[in-house]
């Protein structure tokens, strides 16, 4: 397990949340989607976060990923405190050090495989040659090098989906997001990205936090994390385990 | 579910959840509406104005006998003595005069405001009370209502009768005196009683005058000379029916005709031009229609899947094309609640822009009164729905069909996006076919004397530019995608940007054709205008050739018979420096249904002294059987079809006369079309009617070293108060003549800003949709690392790209246009030729407006596309 100096000097997780609240509506209707929940992940660990829908898991993969703010309580990224920082500042630590994966591939539709995997690299301001030979590098990762100038309407599911995760990896990240990367997908593709996802972590050692309805796909993770109304149901290990998530 | 329900739930609560996307869209079509009934309103006020002028002068004539020529030699009233026993005759001097002792500089002592005009109507008392509406009255308690009193006031030579309103504005009475200048010569007149508002007294909003016969004569320099003869019929007889018997009894040289007569010369001669603003006027309406087209179609792209429900759960094809075409109505009908009342309003402006040129090119008496008269019609109310509504249900059509033909299977998957190569490429083959049958269209000759088949050409040509859109687009995106790797600092973003405009070329296609067509007549209104501009300074600059130019101050092209008096002529023709003077006269006289000018002058001289520019070069052969021979200016001889080497038939005293026509000279001055002639040749044929012809307008050569400055005080100090003539240098006629050029466009200058104020909400409202059509994507982008202002960076590019293709677009057509409007329009119009130039500096300075402009129409969707919730692009999908 990897512990790292937070700025406090407290040792802390690579990935750390703190009594994480997050609130959503108006003061008059309101409702907590988390309720003070406390989760570590370590460098180079696969947690998959599970539990019914509405029980708060994206929610939670949201403020881990640097995609929204806790309403109160920490998270920490790599030593860094997120839940301080200004949307700009956000949108720097995902450029640089968290790739996303989702249900709905989300891939712009209006640029190539090719150029959809470099956009974070471009938007970061990396040479063009640059990040097209990164993204060369990310889409051969994922065995779609033959693709590469195709449209994504041009996809089928699961090639969409091996796209997201060769964007996700041109970035070099720290992190991956999966929210419900296989619920898009049949069961062959599901697989395909889930064995891609568990050699991104494994080959990498990039840390990956994977929400997921279904039981088959949190096997692949090293951990797992059951949220029930906005709180910590249940953890467990799973049989990949490798590392230990302190706690 | 009844309809309205239906219509409120699925219609009216989108239009609402979209206000801005709504309120663009009405705004635009009421800025179009606005327009177009403006320039409407505003011709109709123009013509009908001097309509009411004429019919309020002509009072309860039947007819109207004038000279074939214009006026004519008083001893043929007496031969008029067979007509008599038709009715009641009234020989008329209809004649303008000038108010104050104007000055070529404005006189700030006098009350009156430099070039106040009088109509001057000099009648003999006693016969013209039954034929007019007269009350005089008298300031001393008295009221004076017979002829006989009347004519007491008249009882000599310098009385007048003004009208109540003159005297109340000026703050004028009974027994003061008045100075008025006819021609050049400026004298005291006593105002001996006053007008009630009635009859002649309202015409030019009360600036008129009433005058004995012989004093208007003596006044106007008209001895011996009548303008026309009024007469009276009895109330049994019908005066079209025995038209044609008096006409038989006229002598040679008088003709009859109905007192509209007139008006119906005048309706025709300013046609075309009103014509031409009528189609100016129809683009801003064009625009805001493609809004209207844009904002269905953007409706029936952002509700797709809606759609697909509605049809999923048994909605029919007819009920979805009905809620759209609904939603278009809905929109016309908000903009024709705005566009009214606004147009009345814009109205007022385009009345006063339109009715000084009519007046300073065609006819007098509309400038001042014409606003007065404006008023909003049921006639205008009914013909601005009748046309709105049906244009607007027209352009929702497609996309309203578009949304009918939706396949619930097809509309769950998704939107369709892009636009196939096949489908650019069969839109622009429709585009080049579009070009052909445009060239096509020049080719025909004008329909009824209006250029119906070159504003056919022109639509044709829009409609390529429009259809051809898509395939430039598409080439610009992909272009600027390649380039963008070569830019370092907004690469990312303009590849971006390049990208989602391919990806939704077909919504984006039609904002920009809106645009570029918007651009497009704004380009070639400028290149036109230049043009012309650049042709007229050619044609100044080479035919005035003189260094002083002499004419009364009350000389216009629409009032023309103004005259320099015989002292002010031999006053500069005496002067030491003058080494030679050429003289120009002109009138007006009746030909084929319009009004032309015969304009008078010393020939030779005019030659040897290069004033006229021709077109085709003098004929060298004897003229065919003795003829006469005339010069005439380009637009006679192509209104008239009368080329170098014709022969014209010229209505004379002695009656019709042929001429040849030994040249066809360059005149920039008027479009009524002049027929230019030696005055030997004018006295021998028009002397009868003319036998004091002087001169107008005097060009004035001054001797080698001669101060032009010097020499113009000289003359105006010898010529005094009592002669009231301009005298300007060639410079100074150079620099008024481009004056009134430029006034005369600024109309169109604003038409075109409206189009492409309607054209750029169009953009903004496009870029709207676009945004909220694209949330997941800009969310999207927000989600991978781009800050919120590289997000807004990419909307601005995208206007900008918008805008540049429109621009790019808006050359191309607008140059072909500007070809169409001058050598077909233009001709077939006004009959001039006008060399073509392109301003490079305008299209580069209008390039970076456009450009400057979209950014700024783009900030709002860039502002609002930062603002998109990113979250909500993946919460959606988890739901």
């Amino acid at each position: 397990m990897t512990v790292e100096a937070g700025s406090s000097g407290q040792a802390r997780c690579f990935v750390q949340g703190e009594q994480l609240v997050k609130r959503y509506g108006t003061d008059h209707a309101s409702y907590d989607a988390l309720r003070g929940i406390d989760f570590r992940a370590a460098a180079g660990e696969f947690v998959a976060i599970r539990g019914p829908s509405g029980c708060g898991k994206s929610t939670l993969l949201h403020l881990l990923g640097a995609m929204d703010r806790p309403s109160s309580g920490e998270v920490w990224l790599a030593g860094e405190r997120l839940d301080t920082l200004t949307l700009d500042a956000l949108a720097l630590v995902r450029r640089r050090q968290v790739g996303f994966v989702f249900q709905m591939f989300n891939l712009l539709p209006s640029m190539t495989v090719t150029e959809n995997v470099a956009l974070p690299l471009l938007l970061d301001g990396v040479s063009e040659t640059e990040a097209m030979g990164r993204s060369k590098a990310a889409l051969q990762d994922v065995d779609l090098v033959a693709l590469s100038e195709k449209l994504p309407s041009q996809l089928s599911g699961g090639e969409m989906q091996r796209t997201a995760i060769a964007r996700a990896l041109a970035i070099d990240p720290k992190l991956v997001i999966a929210d419900e990367p296989t619920g898009s997908l049949d069961s062959t593709n599901g697989r395909l990205v889930l064995e891609l996802l568990q050699n991104v972590n494994s080959s990498k050692g990039i840390t990956v936090l994977m929400a997921t309805h279904s039981e088959e796909a949190a096997a692949f993770a090293h951990r797992s994390v059951h949220l029930r109304d906005g709180k910590i149901h249940l953890e467990r290990e799973t049989s990949n385990r490798v590392v230990s998530a302190p706690l | 579910m009844s309809f309205l329900r239906l219509f409120n739930r699925f219609i009216l609560r989108a239009m609402w959840r979209e206000k801005t996307r709504s309120i663009v869209a009405a705004l635009g079509v009421g800025l179009g509406v606005a327009v177009m009934l403006a320039i409407r309103l505003a011709n109709v006020s123009v013509t009908e104005t001097f309509r009411a002028a004429v019919d309020s002068v002509s009072g309860n004539a039947s007819l109207r006998i004038r000279g074939v020529a214009g006026q004519f030699d008083e001893r043929l009233f007496a031969e008029l003595e067979p007509v008599r026993r038709w009715g009641q005759l009234s020989p008329v001097i209809d004649t303008y005069a000038m108010v104050g002792q104007a000055d070529a500089v404005e006189d700030t002592t006098t009350r009156f405001p430099r070039g106040e005009m009088l109509h001057v109507l000099g009648v003999d008392v006693l016969l013209d009370f039954p034929l007019r509406d007269y009350r005089v009255v008298r300031v001393n308690n008295s009221e004076y209502q017979s002829a006989r009193e009347a004519l007491r006031l008249l009882d000599d030579a310098t009385s007048v009768i003004l009208t109540e309103k003159f005297l109340r504005r000026y703050g004028l009475k009974v027994g003061e005196r008045l100075p008025l200048t006819f021609g050049s010569t400026t004298q005291q007149f006593t105002i001996r009683g006053v007008l009630l508002d009635e009859g002649p007294a309202r015409t030019l909003d009360g600036n008129f005058a009433l005058m004995d016969i012989a004093a208007a004569q003596l006044a106007a320099d008209r001895l011996g000379l009548l303008h026309h003869v009024d007469v009276m019929l009895p109330p049994e007889l019908n005066a079209e029916e025995v038209l044609g018997q008096i006409n038989k009894e006229l002598p040679v040289g008088l003709v009859a005709e109905l007192p509209d007569a007139e008006s119906g010369r005048a309706d025709t001669m300013i046609a075309a031009f009103q014509f031409n603003l009528t189609a100016l006027s129809a683009v801003a309406l064009i625009v805001g229609l493609f809004l209207i087209y844009n904002t269905v179609g953007m409706s029936v792209a952002s509700r797709r899947s809606e759609i697909g429900m509605l049809r999923a759960v048994g909605a029919g094809r007819a009920i979805i094309v009905a809620l759209f075409l609904a939603e278009a109505l809905l929109l016309a009908v908000i903009g024709l609640v705005i566009g009214l009342p606004a147009g009345r309003l814009l109205g007022a402006a385009a009345v006063s822009s339109t009715a000084q040129t009519v007046e300073t090119f065609y006819i007098a008496e509309v400038a001042d009164a014409s606003a007065a008269t404006l008023r909003l019609s049921k006639a205008e109310i009914v013909a601005a729905i009748g046309i709105v509504v049906p244009l607007a249900c027209l352009a929702a059509l497609i996309p309203a069909w578009d949304a009918a033909t939706v396949q619930p299977v097809a509309a769950v998957r998704g939107r369709a996006r892009g636009l196939s190569r096949q489908v650019r490429l069969r839109l622009a083959g429709a585009g080049l076919l579009c070009l052909l049958l445009g060239w096509l269209c020049t080719k025909g000759a004008p329909i009824a004397g209006r250029p119906i088949l070159g504003f056919v050409a022109e639509m044709i040509l829009m409609l390529s530019g429009a259809l051809l859109t898509p395939l430039i687009l598409w080439g610009a995106c992909e272009g600027i995608r390649k380039l963008s790797h070569r830019l370092k600092s907004i690469g990312t973003e303009l590849r971006l940007a390049a990208s989602n405009l391919d990806c939704e070329l077909p919504r984006v296609s039609v904002s920009v054709a809106a645009l570029g067509v918007s651009l497009s007549m704004m380009i070639a209104i400028a290149v036109m205008v230049g043009s012309f501009r650049e042709t007229v300074v050619y044609w100044l600059d080479s035919s005035l050739s003189a260094d002083l130019s002499v004419k009364p101050v009350m000389q216009s092209s629409s009032i023309s018979e103004a005259r320099l008096s015989p002292a002010a002529i031999s006053t500069v023709t005496n002067d030491p420096d003058v080494a030679d003077t050429v003289w120009f006269s002109s009138r007006q006289i009746p030909f084929r249904q319009r009004r032309i000018r015969l304009a008078i002058t010393q020939v030779a001289k005019a030659l040897d002294h290069d004033r006229l520019i021709f077109k085709t070069s003098l004929g060298s052969g004897i003229p065919p059987n003795d003829l006469p021979s005339v010069f005439v200016s380009e637009s006679f001889s192509i209104l008239f079809e009368a080329p170098l080497g014709s022969h014209v038939r010229l209505p004379t005293p002695q009656g019709p006369t042929e001429f040849w026509v030994a040249g066809v000279y360059y005149d920039y001055a008027s479009n009524q079309g002049t027929v230019m002639i030696d005055e030997s040749i004018y006295r021998e044929h028009f002397g009868r009617d003319d036998p004091h012809l002087s001169a107008q307008h005097l060009s004035v050569y001054l001797r080698d070293g001669a101060s032009a400055v010097q020499v113009r005080q000289r003359i105006l100090r010898r010529l005094g108060n009592e002669e009231q003539v301009y005298c300007v240098t060639s410079r100074e006629v150079r620099d008024e003549a481009l004056k009134i050029f430029e006034s005369t466009f600024a109309i169109t200058y604003a038409l075109q800003f409206i189009a492409i104020l309607v054209a750029g909400m169009g953009v903004a409202s496009t870029l709207i949709t676009l945004i909220y059509q694209r949330q997941r994507e800009i969310g999207l982008l927000s989600l991978i690392g781009a800050t919120c202002r590289q997000v807004r960076r990419v909307i601005v590019l995208e206007a900008v790209m918008l805008g540049t293709v429109s621009q790019i677009i808006g050359i191309f057509v607008g140059v072909l246009l500007a070809v169409v409007l001058i050598y077909v329009v233009n001709v077939q119009s006004f009959g001039w030729t006008i060399q073509f130039h392109l301003p490079i500096m305008f299209v580069v300075q209008s390039t970076l407006f456009v450009m400057i402009a979209s950014c700024l129409f783009g900030l709002y969707p860039a502002v609002r596309a930062a603002g998109v919730d990113a979250l909500q692009t993946v919460r959606d999908e988890n739901v």
